[in-house]
């Protein structure tokens, strides 16, 4: 993490992303917490039908870029432009109605619904008129039932529908979490370090959901610690230090990206595992 | 020169904001609870003073021992005022001992509903032990001097100096104490990191305790000074509690000078605004002074809190489980039935419990919808149901509209009131909610309920019996036919069809954003819910339904007064829920029950015609014991959280007891 490796190869970038219009674009991405400086003048795009990573050492800031395209944390400076749309003036649920819909690092499920609700309750978008015909009707079918399905079959957890969270292991929360986003029907599914705390077999098992969203037309930028994970899920890496990008490109050049390895992956690095 | 001598005036007023807001900060300080019932402990141990004063008798504050014993002829004033301090330290270690050392680590809620009950218990108990000396009309002769003192142009009474000098003295005091005392030091190291503390050596038992005692006899003393400038009266005097919270909210709890400098300010803007009341006639001759307060925390928390809660600030639900609700309609209609068919059996006493009921269930719903199912805060749900009621009574009288459209407009201005007392919710959440609609009610209390034009004055206004296609639904009858059994079916029906609508609404995609809201704001935003609509609506909802039983308990008087929707009232409801069940639609129709003057009360009456005068302290006790012992209420206590078969326990045993405290 030495500061010369960093302010040399901010310039980074990956000729082959100048064209056309991203997915996902953000151009010079700052957000400020008083006098830190959380993410410093980030620009970084996602393809449509692209599995991202975004990578870097804990407090580098990938969750404050996360929070900040989500609209949980204020920008000071710079736009996020998502599916052609500029979205800087959007509160955090319109963002995650409009196909942004990000999972958190700790869990935070709605510990009061069943898996079933959790999901369904990301899936429906009622309007005003729903408080009066839930007065009358409350059992008629609702319209998040064929995306919370689809959700709860994505992430293999439909034994589970009517399990209450706290009922639940870590790891089939970490799921039910990913199955909520998924039910909200993203266009660009946003994870942040969705392994944490999983054991070996359970990330394998996640790898293998993960896998397939890109199949079912959705993109995904992932923020995650397990290299393998990342390296083996990802077509595209970027690398945040000290809230600045750092790299960016494909996983093979990352691994062997000197910046990187300095920063980040540390100095053996042939090993694929970096300490989180 | 009168501007001068108003504000000085308002010096009097301010020393007393300022020595309640004072105590405040030390109990905020000791148990990081905003204590609600801090000016009810003043009040109380004003009674006991004054009372020492007048008849040398002791009077203690504990149910079911004797309420007062002779302890000294005549007392001096020193005397007096030395056996009460002792009552106050006493009465402050035992406040700390049972109720907030227990709720230290418990959730904001819990602390909040438990300062409620004590609210609740002190005035509950003085009006025990003093029955109708209780609303003081006495003139009481204070310690301190009240001749006029002549500066220029100025004569204003010694005591308002007085008073001033005593709380700079007495802020000096707790300043220098909290900065050089080993005390001060230990509670300041508590206050800012209680494991760091303990393992340093400090005891934060000990710590609490001597703050409570602190906080106890600064409030007694407060008000026992003070009792000449503000009057002694338990509710008006409890409720000086709202610009003491004003005047100490914009310190967090924490500033002594600030709460001092800010709470003298109050006291004497409010006094200049009297003056300004003469002077300038165009000003409505209404409570403008209870606006101050409101003004003060309204500003405060706008320039605080967040649309969304920040990373490090979710707590997780704390609240009761809200369970499924697909068996409550027929439980209601069952229940609903049982008490129509006795309705056209039992006698006038009867009749009017079940009223009573009928229209505390509402109430409780009301609470139901904002604090069970979404997480929120209210202490504004009486102000509300008022407004409906007197907009009720002016649509009738002065717009002619008949019954079924008088009372829906009523109602529809108790929701647009509602929401209004509810925009705080959009920024603050917990206690500063809390803060914000109780300032809110009072607010309410005294601009809108004073407004004689409105309300009819003193002699109150008259609801108009309703009566549809020529059929009189009103309650009005001759001798024992009163309560009529048309409009006791009426309201019955009507509550079992509110408690089966909120048993709807929760098992439909209303009620799963309404609990998604309640357990994790930030998630549920990232769900795409909008979470300030959810809120706003659910706001709404719990505001037509408190409308609703304000229009009916406005029929049921048939003199509408002011009296009947105060703030009290809302504390006693959102308590009286909390004790019931108050994530269920259940738990209201038993709240419903319990209400004063309901089925509990005829219940007990018929078997001992004394003993319903206890019902309120007995609730500001049973509600504090569930406060500290049974989160989960009476309906939710004995109901296990629901475990699918076939499925592991190995996942979470740390989630089955009692208070839901979900991971943090």
């Amino acid at each position: 993490m030495n500061a010369t490796g960093r302010a040399a190869s901010a310039p980074n970038e990956d000729p082959g992303l100048r064209e056309g219009f991203g997915l996902l674009e953000t151009s010079g991405l700052t957000v400020r917490f008083g006098a830190v400086i959380a993410n410093q003048d980030i620009d970084l795009r996602v393809e449509p039908g692209s599995f991202v990573g975004l990578i870097g050492p804990n407090g580098a800031g990938k969750t404050t870029f996360v929070d900040a395209l989500t609209g949980f944390v204020p920008t000071s400076s710079g736009s996020v432009v998502f599916d052609g749309k500029p979205i800087d003036d959007l509160p955090a649920h319109k963002r995650a109605q409009s196909g942004l819909v990000r999972t958190f690092q700790q869990l935070e499920l709605f510990e009061d619904l069943t898996v079933w609700h959790n999901l369904l309750v990301a899936g429906e978008k009622p309007g005003w008129r729903a408080l009066l015909s839930d007065l009358i009707q409350p059992g008629r079918r609702s319209a998040g039932v064929p995306d919370a399905e689809w959700a709860l079959s994505a992430v293999g957890l439909d034994g589970l529908r009517d399990a209450l969270p706290n009922e639940l292991s870590h790891g089939q929360r970490k799921l039910v979490g990913v199955a909520r986003a998924l039910a909200a029907r993203p266009k660009l599914l946003l994870l942040d370090e969705p392994a944490a705390g999983l054991d070996t077999a359970e990330t394998r098992a996640l790898g293998g959901q993960l896998s397939t969203l890109t199949d079912h037309g959705i993109s995904v930028l992932m923020i995650e610690h397990d290299m393998n994970l990342v390296l083996s899920l990802c077509d595209h890496i970027h690398v945040l230090d000290f809230g600045q990008k750092i790299a960016s490109g494909t996983p093979d050049e990352i691994r062997s990206n000197p910046v990187v390895v300095s920063a980040y992956l540390g100095q053996s690095a042939s090993s694929t595992e970096a300490t989180p | 020169m009168t501007h001068l001598t108003f504000l000085i005036v308002g010096l009097g007023g301010g020393a007393v904001i300022a020595a309640l807001g004072l105590g405040v900060v030390v109990a905020h300080r000791a148990s990081r609870v905003v204590n609600f019932a801090h000016a009810a402990m003043g009040m109380y141990i004003a009674f006991v003073y004054y009372e020492l004063r007048s008849t040398g008798d002791l009077v203690q504050p504990l149910l079911g021992l004797p309420g007062r014993f002779h302890l000294i002829d005549r007392p001096t004033e020193v005397t007096a005022f030395v056996i009460a301090m002792v009552v106050a330290a006493l009465c402050g270690a035992f406040i700390h001992a049972v109720i907030f050392r227990p709720l230290r680590n418990a959730a904001p809620l819990a602390r909040v509903v438990a300062s409620l009950g004590l609210f609740v218990y002190l005035i509950a108990i003085v009006g025990l032990r003093f029955g109708s000396q209780s609303a003081s009309s006495r003139v009481l002769e204070g310690p301190l001097p009240n001749e006029l003192v002549t500066w220029g142009d100025i004569r204003v009474p010694a005591d308002r100096y007085w008073l001033a000098v005593i709380v700079v003295a007495a802020a000096f005091v707790l300043w220098l104490g909290y900065r050089y005392t080993h005390l001060g030091l230990a509670t300041r190291a508590v206050a800012g990191n209680e494991r760091g503390a303990i393992l340093v050596g400090i005891s934060p038992n000990a710590v609490g305790l001597a703050n409570w005692m602190v906080a106890t006899m600064l409030a007694g003393a407060a008000i026992i000074l003070a009792a000449p400038v503000v009057r002694l009266d338990p509710s008006t005097t409890s409720l000086l509690v709202v610009p003491a919270v004003a005047a100490a909210l914009p310190g967090r709890f924490n500033s002594v000078w600030g709460t001092v400098v800010i709470g003298l300010a109050i006291g004497m803007v409010q006094s200049e605004i009297l003056n300004l009341q003469g002077e300038w006639t165009w000003l409505p001759r209404i409570g403008l002074q209870q606006g101050v307060p409101l003004l003060v925390i309204v500003a405060t928390l706008a320039l605080r809190g967040d649309v969304l809660p920040d990373r490090s600030s979710t707590l997780g639900s704390t609240l009761p489980q809200a369970g499924d609700t697909r068996n409550v309609p027929p439980i209601a209609g069952l229940v609903f039935v049982m008490a129509a068919i006795a309705a056209l059996f039992v006698n006038a006493e009867w009749r009017s419990a079940l009223i009573v009921s009928a229209i505390a269930t509402i109430f409780a719903l009301s609470v139901v919808v904002v604090t069970g199912y979404v997480g929120q805060i209210s202490l504004a749900t009486f102000a509300v149901a008022g407004v409906a009621a007197f907009a009720m009574v002016r649509a009738s009288d002065d717009l002619g509209l008949a019954f079924p459209l008088a009372p829906l407009l009523g109602i529809a201005v108790a929701v647009v009131v509602g929401y209004l007392t509810a925009l705080p919710a959009v920024r603050v959440r917990g206690l500063n909610l809390a803060i914000a609609t109780l300032a809110g009610a009072v607010a309410i209390e005294e601009l809108v309920f004073k407004w004689a034009w409105f309300t009819g004055g003193f002699a109150g206004a008259t609801a108009e019996s309703p009566s549809l296609f020529g059929w009189d639904l009103g309650p009005e009858a001759i001798g024992a036919a009163f309560p009529r059994r048309t409009f006791v079916v009426l309201t019955l029906l009507l509550a079992a069809l509110c408690v089966v609508g909120v048993a709807n609404l929760r098992r439909s995609s209303t009620g799963r954003r309404w609990l998604a809201v309640r357990a994790n704001e930030r998630a549920a935003a990232a769900a795409g819910i909008a979470v300030v609509r959810v809120k706003l609506t659910a706001f709404a909802a719990a505001s037509a339904l408190a409308g609703l039983a304000g229009v009916l308990s406005a029929y049921s008087a048939s003199i509408v007064s002011a009296s009947s929707f105060g703030v009290f009232d809302s504390l006693v409801t959102v308590a009286i829920a909390y004790l019931a069940g108050i994530a269920s639609p259940i738990g209201a129709l038993v709240a419903g029950g319990l209400a004063e003057g309901g089925l509990l009360t005829a219940l007990v009456d018929t078997v001992n015609d004394d003993a319903s005068q206890y019902q309120f302290a007995v609730n500001g006790v049973l509600l504090i014991v569930a406060a500290v012992k049974f989160p989960q209420g009476i309906v939710g206590t004995g109901t296990r959280a629901r475990r699918p078969s076939g499925f592991g326990a190995g996942a979470a045993t740390d989630q089955t007891s009692p208070p839901v405290n979900h991971r943090p």
